[in-house]
């Protein structure tokens, strides 16, 4: 018997029986369509989440600070080594100090952080005002909006463009030199920005305005790589020169954990509706195997091997599982889409940002369709297995 | 083709019982018989002489408790359930009293479906079918759920089943055990038609003894025994009959 053949007797025999055939296949399709739905709402959320995380490059970074060793300390000869590195591509350093800022008569403490325009841009805060100073400015300041409250009963806005007086407070261990004492610098600077990040007062300033202050010690680096894939290799390099390592990779990457005991959760409720549909094929390939008792005897006696009929039984169930898998795979993107669609209208009338919480990646799809069809050829293989048990006179008699 | 000294079928020291309860109830008893190629072979008997039986169990159908059964050459019994079904496709077409369909398919696709069995193409299996049920003037109806037709009808499509891949034997149990008369007549004029013209071997169960007069060979049963064979000389038209057990009338 050709495969064309026993698929076109199969259909037939699902056709004669349509309603059963259309409740089996609405079966299948809710429950995969179900959890098909959840998985979306799962993968959305993690998508959100790590995108709030990490986009594109922020992957390739390691962040770098000074760890527990009192003998290593993050400087020049520090970075030169990192910078060695085959797999580094830049090396982006910072330095943080205490200090204070003064606009007219308006006082107000906070850190000042020694960053070039290079590394503000991949941290790319959100400005409310201005911009971020250029990469060969000098004197030029960032000032986030909690410390520009402090200077202005006014606007924070309003402060852009005006002269700012910051004193620093630069103690010993921003040095290399032993001798050195802390020590207060005042420096003059003009407001290029504001930015509207963080709950604590600070200011951004050029790196070369804090080290033309004699400081050869830095706070913190980010080190970014050619690859990706490298991330792993180049922290643990890192961490063995004794510094404190962190990447963005494992922020996501515990996000990404916590997603995975979440998506269990809801494949294991899941599981509840499929196990459902699975006695729902059962339950029809066992009535229509009594039902087409007869008609297997028949089949024996007309000279149908064991293995066709088996054939003719599994394709059905075959069928029932693929048309569920890919109607409630459809259905549940339809209604994916249109949740997502819901929500964007709804931020865009409110203001905010559209996130889609529904995101059906290709091997969700894929999988939850070869999941139906499994389930499907298991439910079939015991009615199946038993048409081979069927003699052909018993069941002529069968009536 | 025929080579008619080689009996066809061979049934030797055939016994068969079935266990109810504790007792072996016998159905058939050392039936030993021979068909030969192009006969027509009516097996003839009251209902319960077991003729069935025999019927099923020369088909490969019916396992026998002892002796065996020879088709072709072929002892039935040897081969396993799967190759037994392949040996009865090939040899034998089978029309029962009742007939049975696939309940999925038209009367067109029914007469087709032995020839999708073995894999031939399903275009061909449809021509091949409509022209044999131009043969049996039924093609208007090849489009119908075969259980729409009238029994006559139902036998004929069935019969048309039972050819469609040429088989050398056709088997046949009761075929107009429920017709009226002048459909009776009408399916045994076809058998008698398929022997004599197209050299079907024909073997056919029934309790009316009128069949009798199509047959070249009867074989009378009797509570599971062979009480009676008569052949015909067609060349001089003198039946010769033979008792059992050697004595010849």
């Amino acid at each position: 018997m050709k495969y064309s053949y026993i698929l076109r007797l199969a259909i037939k025999n699902l056709l004669r029986r349509k309603l059963r055939t259309f409740l089996t296949v609405a079966g299948v399709a809710i429950s995969v369509g179900f959890v098909c739905l959840l998985m979306a709402f799962s993968y959305g959320l993690q998508r959100a989440a790590t995108a709030q995380i990490a986009n594109g490059d922020t992957l390739k970074n390691i962040d770098v600070s000074n760890g527990s060793s009192k003998v290593i300390s993050l400087d020049n000869t520090a970075i030169n080594q990192i910078k060695d590195f085959s797999e580094v591509a830049k090396i982006y350093p910072q330095i943080a100090v205490a200090g204070d800022a003064r606009v007219g008569e308006s006082k107000s403490d906070g850190v000042i952080y020694g960053t070039n325009n290079d590394l503000l841009n991949i941290i790319n805060p959100k400005m409310v005002s201005g911009k971020i100073y250029a990469h060969d400015a000098s004197e030029a300041v960032v000032l986030n909006t909690t410390l520009a409250n402090k200077l202005t009963t006014k606007a924070p806005g309003t402060l852009v463009g005006q002269k700012i007086d910051l004193r620093l407070v630069l103690r010993t261990d921003l040095f290399t030199d032993k001798t050195a004492v802390t020590q207060i610098k005042t420096i003059s600077a003009t407001i290029t920005g504001i930015t509207d990040d963080g709950k604590t007062s600070y200011a951004f300033v050029p790196l070369k305005t804090i080290t033309d202050l004699g400081v050869d010690r830095y706070s913190a680096l980010k080190v970014q790589l050619k690859s990706v894939n490298d991330v792993a290799k180049v922290k643990s390099q890192i961490e063995f020169m004794e510094f404190k390592v962190s990447t963005v990779k494992d922020t996501i990457d515990q996000v990404n954990q916590f997603f995975q005991v979440f998506q269990i959760i809801l494949v294991s409720v899941g599981m509840i509706s499929v196990i459902v549909a699975t006695l729902g094929i059962f339950n029809t390939m066992t009535i229509s195997l009594i039902e087409k008792t007869r008609e297997v005897g028949l089949m024996k006696i007309l000279g149908v091997r064991k293995v066709y009929i088996r054939r003719i039984f599994m394709t059905e169930a075959l069928i029932i599982g693929l048309a569920g898998g890919l109607i409630g795979v459809s259905v549940s993107m339809a209604i994916g889409q249109t949740i997502n669609y819901m929500i964007y209208t709804m931020a865009a009338g409110s203001g905010n940002t559209a996130v889609s919480i529904m995101y059906f990646p290709e091997l969700l799809v894929v999988s939850i369709v070869v999941i139906s069809v499994i389930i499907s050829l298991l439910a079939g293989l015991y009615p199946t297995r038993r048409t081979t048990k069927i003699s052909p006179l018993n069941a002529m008699r069968y009536e | 083709m025929i080579n008619s000294n080689h009996p066809i079928i061979t049934v030797k020291g055939l016994h068969k019982s079935y266990k109810v309860g504790k007792d072996n109830i016998p159905v058939l008893i050392d039936i030993d018989l021979e068909i030969l190629p192009g006969e027509f072979v009516v097996i003839l008997g009251p209902s319960g002489c077991g003729k069935s039986t025999l019927f099923n169990t020369i088909i490969g159908l019916e396992p026998p408790s002892a002796g065996h059964v020879n088709v072709q050459g072929r002892n039935v019994y040897n081969f396993d359930e799967d190759n037994r079904t392949l040996f009865r496709q090939k040899n034998f077409g089978v029309v029962y009293q009742q007939s049975n369909w696939i309940k999925s398919l038209n009367v067109i696709e029914n007469v087709a479906f032995p020839l999708d069995i073995i894999g031939s193409r399903h275009r061909r299996s449809l021509s091949q079918a409509k022209s044999s049920l131009i043969m049996s003037g039924l093609e208007g109806h090849a489009k119908y759920t075969p259980t729409e037709l009238s029994g006559g009808q139902q036998t004929k499509v069935a019969i048309c089943r039972a050819l469609i891949t040429n088989p050398p034997i056709i088997m046949t149990d009761e075929p107009t055990g429920n017709l009226d008369t002048a459909s009776a007549v009408s399916i045994m004029q076809q058998f008698e038609m398929l022997n004599r013209e197209y050299k079907h071997t024909i073997v056919m169960v029934t309790h009316n003894p009128i069949y009798s007069e199509y047959a070249t060979k009867i074989i009378n049963m009797v509570d599971g025994k062979i009480s009676h064979i008569s052949v015909k000389d067609l060349v001089y038209g003198r039946q010769k009959d033979n008792f059992v057990g050697g004595a010849i009338k």
